[in-house]
């Protein structure tokens, strides 16, 4: 029960369980005090009135006294009544009317008391304790005869420490209970959403566990569990139908490569054919690079690659790609630049091959776009919790009513019609990046186009919690 | 070579038998995964193709199966175009090479060459030459006609895959593939680009050409007749 110290305290107190029986700690709380006051007070009353009681008794008894043996009869019953009882248990006086002593201990005003609760310090110097006290009128005679509260003072502590240990005590117990029960309800909620991380992450055949208690949480997680499923069934079927398609165009895309090869090889390089031969080869390479590229971008939208994520090293891949295309842009009159800023490496979890050909698409499309002379920087930021790569251009730039556009499959700016492509190099770039939930924009770089996409950085895994604590 | 296809389409079949048999190579074949695994557990072949979708047998099982069978006859694995994860699904069931279909038969043939030979590479050695071209290893040095020459790190790394080559014909994919870790279709010229840097620097300065282009198929590195 005590392990519940190792939930991290913000995320336990987000639980609906945790505040559900802090709620009803609290509510049951109020209700013990308020019933605890009642009850004390009840107990308070009924002493006072056994007190009060037990005081007109023992006077009672001295006016009998007086009645039927006589004046000095009653002096010699409160004098051993005094020799016998401390005055701070009970005590009687006798007097006269006007305050002049008989018997009794040595009351500092007897003249204005009545009768009723006074503080003891009123009757002597050295009592501290409540009294109640009885005046009684005889005659020309005055008895006092007064009772301390001590006693139920004292009965009225027990009751309340007992009664306030058994709250302590409760209220503790139904603390633990309510944190055992919220971990519990936690845990159940964790082990489902963890579930869930793993069936975004492209384990789509994970499920929900159902304890079968058919209580509130199964039955969302039943519901989750058939969302699940039909899920599972679309992205099968779309890969299923990429599948088919690829597999039904394949063998005659393959034909008709074969053929012409054929037909190629047979005539010769120098019939009058052979240049349309070689035309329509290129064709045919040209349907086969975009056909694959479609379907790269279909496979790679389904998210099943989420499931081979390994750590990359965005700056590193950023820095060999750099060095591959510096001397292509060298060769077209272009300069090509590394800057990295921030603490390397800028690790993050992703798909290593899909990765290098994202920046190789964005460094191509840079190269191809924009023009003799221009400047192309490939920018890799490592900040605390993103990497970002930014792969900008001094070029022509796109205009920014085009940024959207440009990203949606097929889509080609007229103006860049004559470079060669498919156009399918931006889409490939989104779906790469949605792959692996990057928050990819278009900015304008003035003059030039700027391509930035900004990553969750995977964390160092730090064997100790002390490097950790210094980390965040 | 002796080399086993396993092909289920016709004419895909005949045109690959007839480029091995114009190559030299003696062949056999089979035309489902369940006939191929038969076959390839029977004889000793010295390459095997193999065909990722079967009828009876998927390709995928027929080579889980021959590894399994402890037969490490080198395979080139034939993926369906956009089969993104084919390859590695491939090298990971023990494939050599893979190559993705259409592909024209130089190509094949070239991938071929470099699995069937394979075992013959000698890894451990330090010092590799080609003719007049000396290429240290451990001190990372290249040395053509007593003059030493400069590499910037990927050019060395492409020379050697030349050298180590010597004589074969390797294509512009397998040059992407193996120099550049490159499993895409670059949209500009960057292999193009690299081989005349590199030529600039091993083949410019000495008259004598050792690098040479094949039209339609790659590049070889070879020893002047």
């Amino acid at each position: 029960m005590w392990d519940i110290a190792f939930v991290p305290l913000n995320k336990l107190l987000k639980s609906t369980h945790l505040r559900f029986a802090i709620a009803l700690t609290a509510v049951f709380a109020v209700i013990y005090l308020l019933v605890g006051w009642f009850a004390f007070l009840a107990v308070d009353t009924e002493l006072r009135e056994r007190v009060s009681q037990a005081d007109l008794v023992t006077s009672s008894g001295f006016a009998e006294i007086y009645r039927n043996s006589g004046r000095s009869a009653l002096v010699e019953a409160v004098r051993s009544s005094s020799e016998r009882n401390a005055p701070d248990d009970s005590f009687a006086w006798l007097g006269t009317r006007n305050g002049e002593r008989l018997a009794g201990p040595a009351l500092t005003a007897p003249g204005a008391l009545q009768t009723g609760d006074v503080p003891g310090r009123n009757l002597l110097p050295e009592l501290d304790e409540g009294y109640h006290i009885q005046v009684t009128d005889l005659d020309d005679l005055r008895l006092i005869t007064g009772v301390s509260h001590e006693e139920s003072d004292e009965i009225l502590g027990l009751v309340s420490l007992a009664f306030g240990a058994a709250a302590l005590l409760t209220l503790l117990l139904a603390s633990l209970a309510g944190l055992a029960l919220a971990r519990q309800g936690q845990r159940r909620i964790d082990a489902a959403s963890g579930m869930l991380d793993r069936v975004a992450a492209g384990e789509l055949t994970r499920r929900l566990p159902v304890s079968g208690s058919g209580d509130d949480i199964d039955q969302l997680s039943t519901r989750i569990n058939s969302t699940l499923d039909q899920l599972h069934a679309t992205v099968e079927g779309i890969r299923q139908v990429s599948a088919d398609i690829a597999h039904d165009l394949r063998t005659p895309i393959n034909r008709l490569g074969i053929h012409l090869e054929r037909l190629s090889d047979s005539v010769g390089v120098d019939h009058a054919i052979g240049p349309q031969l070689e035309l329509a080869r290129t064709e045919v390479r040209q349907i086969i690079t975009t056909f694959d590229a479609l379907l790269r971008i279909a496979q790679i939208e389904a998210g099943a690659r989420r499931a081979r994520f390994q750590p990359v090293d965005l700056s590193g891949i950023a820095e060999s790609l750099v060095d591959v295309y510096a001397a292509v842009a060298e060769e077209n009159g272009q300069t090509l630049q590394l800057e990295s800023e921030g603490d390397a490496p800028a690790r993050i979890l992703g798909d290593r091959d899909l990765l290098v050909q994202l920046i190789a698409n964005l460094i191509e499309n840079a190269i191809r776009h924009s023009g003799a002379g221009a400047i192309i920087r490939v920018l890799t930021r490592a900040e605390p919790d993103h990497v970002v790569l930014r792969v900008s251009d001094t070029g022509p730039g796109i205009p920014v009513d085009d940024h959207a556009r440009v990203l949606t499959r097929f889509h080609r700016l007229d103006q860049s019609r004559h470079t060669p492509g498919s156009g399918l190099g931006l889409a490939l770039v989104k779906a790469v990046s949605d792959l692996h939930n990057a928050e990819l924009t278009l900015l304008d770089a003035e003059p030039g186009l700027a391509v930035e996409l900004r990553l969750a950085r995977l964390r160092q895994e730090s064997p100790t919690p002390e490097t950790k604590s210094v980390e965040t | 070579m002796n080399v086993l296809l396993v092909e289920d389409d016709d004419l895909s079949r005949e045109y690959v038998l007839a480029g091995l048999h114009g190559a030299g190579h003696s062949t056999d074949h089979a035309i489902d995964g369940i006939d191929g695994l038969a076959l390839a557990l029977r004889a000793a072949y010295d390459a095997i193709i193999l065909d990722r979708m079967l009828p009876g047998m998927d390709g995928l099982a027929l080579l889980k199966a021959l590894r399994a069978a402890e037969i490490h006859t080198p395979v080139l694995f034939l993926t369906a175009i956009g089969g993104l994860d084919d390859r590695v699904d491939g090298l990971e069931a023990g494939a050599d090479d893979y190559l993705v279909k259409p592909f024209a038969f130089s190509e094949l043939a070239a991938r071929l060459a470099a699995i069937g030979r394979r075992p013959a590479l000698q890894t451990e050695q330090v010092r590799l030459t080609v003719a007049d071209l000396e290429m240290d290893l451990v001190r990372r040095r290249v040395v053509r006609a007593g003059q030493p020459i400069d590499l910037l790190p990927k050019e060395f790394a492409l020379l050697e895959y030349f050298i180590r080559s010597q004589g074969r014909v390797l294509s512009k994919t397998m040059l992407l593939e193996r120099v550049w870790d490159f499993h895409f279709d670059p949209q500009t010229s960057v292999v193009e680009t690299h081989i005349s840097r590199l030529r600039g620097k091993i083949d410019k300065p000495f008259g004598q050409p050792l690098l040479h282009t094949i039209k339609n198929v790659g590049y070889c590195l070879r020893a002047p007749e």
